[in-house]
């Protein structure tokens, strides 16, 4: 089954998005900001990761471009509050595949991981 | 401030809390699971901490969180809500029973963090869409304290820097009518000029 | 606290705003304080207390559009001085003690807002003008404090959100 890294610094969220994807049948890995997420990536060679964007440490716009850079096939779909268009377009730039806007419901979730792991 | 700029700056928010207002509405009604409306909110230059009436008044304890705003804007974003709401906003974010929370544990304040980080963002975004600027906000900072002590304190830093205090404030209520929270967004007042110069 | 708590009557000290008092029934209290500080002067011997809440180090090149002139140290600090005296107290009996002066918006943010901490130096400045030192304070930190001054007995308290009122 695929593995879904899930990347943001609120333990709510983790804890929120990790019951919707197991629920669905993944397996997940966690991460709490930039810097962790990058080292995870490395570590668990996931089949697709859900990144925050507005984390201490190390934000997720950098995040994915860091992971981006070690692995240009990574995908990656941000899951983010901060919803400003030219937010938006740096983040597509950088390789990201989808852009949800949080609040967001667990089929829309569902509906992104099985598009990013098609 | 003078008076042209006022009004300038007045129009832009209010367009700005206007869609923000909307904006958090859908997010927060997603997250509970139910209708909440979100007042139009006031804008209002000079103002004081009369805001607390929305949480029960100066005294009474609220959970929240502060948000520094950076980029081209930098200012500050804070969520306060009644302790009881708080509490009660966590069992509807987890779906629980309401009641089921009955002290603010590390789960609920992130929790709290998290609807305060989506609420806070929705005005942050509507004000860097309308003005073209890019807007960052911080990581919630958790707070749960006084309530007059956490507005003054942003207050006080904005009349530091000389300016004149700007502030969005807004009323969260649910299909009862009940408060259920308090948004204040105030810019620096370094940065009143650019919003100026970026207002549609 | 003493069984007579409950029939004292409350006067809320807001920002900028100053009050002095010899009535045993009251208690002055400044609700609150985050970055402000309460300063308040007691003179045992007649009894007469006073409470100023301080928001801003200075007052300087800033007009306050008329509002509480008291909320900047050294005009606050000057007339709670100065009503005392008015009201018959003596500086060399005053017992000044000061309260607040947090930075509330979480310990990581403590070093970019300095607004407490530099109130609290302003005072102590303007105080040492009218050659006084606080005798006790309960300065700093990140969490709001409100500030009572018991006027019948000379006794100061100081609550959070989080404990309950205790002597200063």
């Amino acid at each position: 089954m695929a593995t879904i890294l899930v990347v943001d610094d609120a333990a709510f969220m983790r804890m929120r998005m990790s019951k919707i994807l197991a629920e669905a049948g993944y397996e997940v890995v966690q991460a709490e900001n930039g810097i962790d997420a990058v080292q995870k990536y490395k570590g668990s060679r996931p089949d697709a990761v859900l990144m925050d964007i507005t984390m201490p440490e190390m934000d997720g716009l950098t995040a994915l471009k860091e992971i981006r850079a070690h692995d240009p096939s990574a995908r990656v779909a941000m899951v983010t509050a901060l919803g400003q268009q030219q937010i938006v377009l740096e983040a597509v730039k950088s390789g990201a595949r989808d852009f949800l806007v949080k609040p967001c419901e667990g089929d829309r979730v569902l509906a992104a991981v099985s598009k990013l792991c098609a | 401030m003078n008076a042209s700029l006022a009004e300038t700056i007045t129009g832009t928010l209010s367009r700005v809390a206007r869609d923000g207002a909307v904006r958090a509405g859908r997010g927060l009604s997603g997250l509970m699971g139910q209708e909440i409306t979100i007042h139009i909110p006031s804008v209002r230059i000079g103002t004081k901490a009369d805001a607390c009436d929305a949480v029960g008044g100066e005294e009474s304890i609220v959970l929240g969180a502060y948000l520094s705003m950076s980029g081209d804007i930098s200012g500050h974003v804070m969520l306060l809500f009644p302790i009881g709401r708080a509490l009660e906003c966590v069992d509807l974010m987890c779906g629980e029973a309401p009641g089921t929370t009955a002290e603010p544990d590390e789960l609920a304040e992130s929790a709290i963090g998290e609807l305060s980080n989506i609420v806070g963002s929705a005005f942050v975004n509507a004000l860097g869409d309308y003005t073209g600027l890019v807007l960052h906000p911080s990581p919630p900072v958790i707070l749960h304290d006084i309530a007059i002590a956490l507005v003054q304190s942003v207050y006080a830093e904005i009349l530091s820097q000389g300016g004149d205090v700007v502030m969005i404030d807004t009323v969260f209520e649910d299909t009862s009518g009940a408060t259920a929270g308090l948004l204040i967004l105030a810019p620096d007042p370094l940065c009143l000029a650019l919003l100026k110069e970026h207002a549609a | 606290m003493t069984a007579l708590a409950s029939e004292l009557r409350r006067i809320s000290v807001g920002i900028g705003q100053l009050a002095v008092s010899s009535d045993a029934g009251e208690v002055l209290v400044a609700y609150g304080l985050g970055s402000c500080v309460g300063v308040s002067a007691y003179d045992p011997s007649l009894r007469l207390g006073g409470l100023v809440h301080i928001l801003l180090p200075d007052s300087e090149g800033r007009g306050c559009d008329g509002r509480e002139p008291a909320r900047f140290a050294d005009i606050g600090i000057d007339s709670l001085i100065r009503r005392m005296v008015e009201g018959g107290a003596l500086k060399g009996r005053l017992t000044v003690k000061m309260v607040g002066g947090a930075a509330v918006l979480g310990a990581a943010n403590a070093g970019k807002f300095k607004i407490g901490e530099r109130n609290a130096e302003a005072i102590k400045e303007r105080l040492l003008r009218h050659g006084l030192r606080p005798a006790a304070e309960d300065l700093g930190g990140v969490k709001g404090r409100t500030f009572e001054v018991h006027i019948g007995v000379g006794r100061t308290y100081v609550r959070t959100a989080a404990s309950s009122p205790t002597e200063l």
